[in-house]
Order: structure tokens, then sequence, then C-alpha cells
């Protein structure tokens, strides 16, 4: 056997096996983030939504036993009571989209409804110490288990888009009226929008998208085609919050 | 003469000192239960010691009788638990943790129990396989839809088990957990 036909040999098969490892490297990163079963995304319709009616905000915070602890520096629409601790809130479009916005855009300084983006990559997930919060693989749900939570705040810290609150004081001190099925929180732990996991394991949607009386609100899966979600972004211009930082945002705001 | 009479002097009889654990007749030594008993004064002492202790004692346990269960209010509609007495006993703690991490963490809310009739007898179907039920993992739903006040129950029996401060619910689990309609601690 002559060299060069040698060396042809040994550098195709070395290239076979590069080639190999390298698609499967990329297939493993490429699973990394987002590929869960299902991809639980929210829709909101600022044609229909204005951000001025409190609907969604009392709904949610009464599903999910969100105290109305006072926050005196906030000037925005909506309940003000409820703005300390919140699930759910009224943020304008130029802080919310403030890539997005310039000094002439008319909409800057109209209301939004803001929650949490439940992202495809959470920073918040990846700085808890004690691994309390997590995106769950089966709906992509970025949740808290309150139990494990030991009120550190990192993920507050992490969190881009401020949808996480601290519980300073016991809840119960501001809470009127309780819903007996969802528990309170309790003093120094953190808590957020959770999709209404609770209401979406029963096969509900979540409380907000129910309270919206404009039906502005489409939640869904986004791997499934026929969702409300789905649907509510085929043939529309549609935005996301903070795009640049990579998070992958799962509420989506149409235009 | 001077010398003489000191000579006397020491020529005196000797006579041997009596201490209080000698016996005159003999000079022996007394052992301690020969000597003239203290034993009275012992018993009545301890008399006195063991009947301060049980006054204290039945004084704290309540009108001099002594408790020797807790007193726990039982369910008055439900007679069967998701396990047996003698398993939720045991490992009732253990049951509620692994529930709150099916739940919170996996997501999975129901489990499958099986049905018993009214005697407690599992029951069978006509093929003699057994019948579950599906119950929520849950502890307003579930626990406390029967256990309807954790003040006669839980707190009942931690208190004499000493695994919570004594006095009001200090069960941590109802920090957030919502009792549906507490009740007062009598009068029901």
């Amino acid at each position: 056997m002559d060299r060069p036909k040698r060396n042809f040999l040994k550098i195709a098969g070395l290239t076979g096996v590069g080639a190999y490892v390298g698609f499967k490297g990329a297939e493993a990163i490429g699973n990394k983030p987002g590929k869960a079963k299902k991809k639980l995304a929210m829709v909101v319709d600022t044609r229909k939504c204005k951000g001025d009616c409190p609907d969604c905000i009392v709904a949610c915070h009464r599903e999910h036993n969100v105290p109305e602890e006072h926050n005196p520096n906030f000037k925005g629409p909506g309940p003000k009571a409820a703005q300390g601790i919140k699930w759910i809130w009224t943020s304008t479009f130029g802080g919310a989209f403030h890539e997005q916005v310039h000094e002439r855009t008319g909409r800057r300084k109209d209301p939004l409804i803001v929650l949490c983006n439940h992202c495809d990559d959470p920073p918040c997930t990846r700085v808890c110490p004690t691994q309390a919060t997590w995106k769950r693989e089966s709906d992509g749900i970025v949740t808290i288990d309150m139990h494990r939570c030991i009120g550190c705040r990192f993920c507050m810290a992490a969190c881009p888009y401020g949808s996480r609150s601290f519980n300073f004081f016991d809840p119960r001190r501001s809470l009127k009226a309780v819903k007996p099925d969802f528990p309170t929180r309790t003093l120094g732990v953190v808590e957020k929008c959770n999709f209404c996991v609770e209401r979406v394991s029963e096969g509900l949607e979540p409380a907000c998208v129910v309270a919206c009386t404009k039906k502005a609100l489409a939640f869904g899966d986004l791997n499934d085609k026929n969702s409300p979600a789905s649907k509510a972004l085929v043939g529309v211009h549609s935005i996301t919050r903070k795009p640049t930082l990579g998070t992958g945002p799962e509420v989506y705001y149409v235009l | 003469m001077a010398d003489d009479k000191d000579i006397e002097k020491t020529e005196e009889k000797y006579e041997p000192t009596v201490y209080k654990y000698r016996r005159p007749e003999d000079g022996r030594y007394l052992h301690s239960d020969d000597a003239k008993s203290d034993m009275p004064l012992i018993v009545l002492g301890l008399g006195v010691f063991v009947a301060l202790m049980l006054g204290a004692t039945m004084a704290s346990r309540g009108m001099g009788k002594f408790r020797t269960q807790p007193a726990i209010e039982l369910p008055k509609h439900e007679k069967f638990c998701v396990r047996d007495v003698e398993f939720m006993r045991e490992n009732h703690m253990k049951l509620l943790d692994d529930w709150r991490d099916q739940v919170v963490r996996d997501g999975v809310r129901n489990e499958k129990i099986p049905r018993r009739d009214a005697s407690g007898k599992v029951m069978k179907d006509a093929s003699g396989k057994t019948v579950y039920q599906t119950i929520e993992r849950s502890l307003t739903k579930t626990c406390l839809r029967c256990h309807d006040n954790p003040k006669t129950f839980c707190d009942s029996c931690h208190q004499y088990a000493g695994v919570i401060r004594s006095g009001g619910s200090n069960i941590v689990c109802f920090h957030c957990h919502i009792v549906p309609n507490p009740k007062p601690k009598t009068g029901r």
C-alpha cells in the first residue's frame, strides 16, 4: 500500500468521527433551552387591551391570595393598593419596550399590562441557590417551590423584567378575604406569576385570560398550531420585551 | 514535792474517749446498720419529696389525672383515611413531604387509593379486582376536608409529643396553607 492512500484513509476516518461528534454536540447544545414538550405562552393584543382597566389584575390577585401591600411610589393606572406585591401589573409602553421605542413613538406613555415572561432561558432560575425556582420541562412554566425558597432575592436581581416580588411582611396582614384552595405565601419568600399552573393542570385557562372582558389575552401551547395563543400570533406584528437579552420571553405583545 | 505530784497525775487510769459510733460496752466501732437509726427521718423526707414531685406533676397535668393519650378529635363524617391508621401515625409527615414533592416539583396532583366499604374492607368488583378511587394530593382539599380543625387534631398530638411549642398552631404548614372555616378550640 502506498503512503498517500494510507494517509487519505486516515484523514477520511478522522473526518468522519469529527463530523459525528460535532453533529451530536451541536444537537445537545441546541436541545438545552426551550425544547419543552409544551411551550405555554400568552399573547397580549394591545389593540384591544389599553391597560386602563383592572379586571385581569384583580382576578389574578384574588385567585392567588396576593396581598394588597401599598406601594406609595407607584404612579401608574390600575389598583394602586395592589402594586406592592404584583403578579400582573401595569407598566408603560416606553418602560416595557425601551429598546423598541424612541422619542416620537406615539404610544410611549400608554399603559401596558406586564407579567412574568416565563422565558425560554430564564436567568432567575440559574441563580437560585436552593433550586427553589425552575422551568418546568413539561410545559415551560417558570415556577417557585415556596417550601424551598430561602428569600435570598438573587432571582429578583437576575430578572430583567422586575417580575418578582418579595414578602417583606406577613401577607395575611393585608389580605381581607382568602381563597382557601390556594395557599398564601409566608414572610420572607419571593413570589410571581405562575401562569396559573394550578388552573392549567385542571385544563382551565389562567384567571386573567378568563377575566378579560375585551378578550385581549390569549393563552396556549405555541407548539400546538390550533391553540388560542398560536392563532393570535398568525398574520400580525408582535414583539417581546428586551429581546436583545436572549431570555426568550413567552409573553408576546401584538401591536 | 512538786515532782511527786506530777508523777502521781500521770499514773492516773487512762480513760478512752467514747466516740459517738463506738459501743460503750466493748468499744467496738459501730456499723451504720447497728447505730441508732435515722431511718424514720429519712423515710419521712423521702415521703415529702415524692409527695411534692407527684403533686407538681399532677397539678401540671390537670386536676390530678394522668393523661396517658393526647386528646385528638377524629372526623365525624369520615371513617377511613388515605392510608391506614398505623401507617399514618408513623408516616404522616413522610407522606405529606412526598405529596408536596410530587405536586410541586413533578406536577402529579392525583393518586389512586383502594376504595373501602363501611366495614373498612377493600372493595372488589365482580372479577375480584380492587376498586380504586382517585384522590387529590392536597393538604387543604383532602386532609383538611375531614380533619377540619388542626388545633384539636395536629396540635393536640404534636404538643403531647413535644414536637411544637405549646399554645397556638405552630405547625409551619399553616403559615401558608389555609384552614377553611377555622373553628374555635371548643364548642363544636
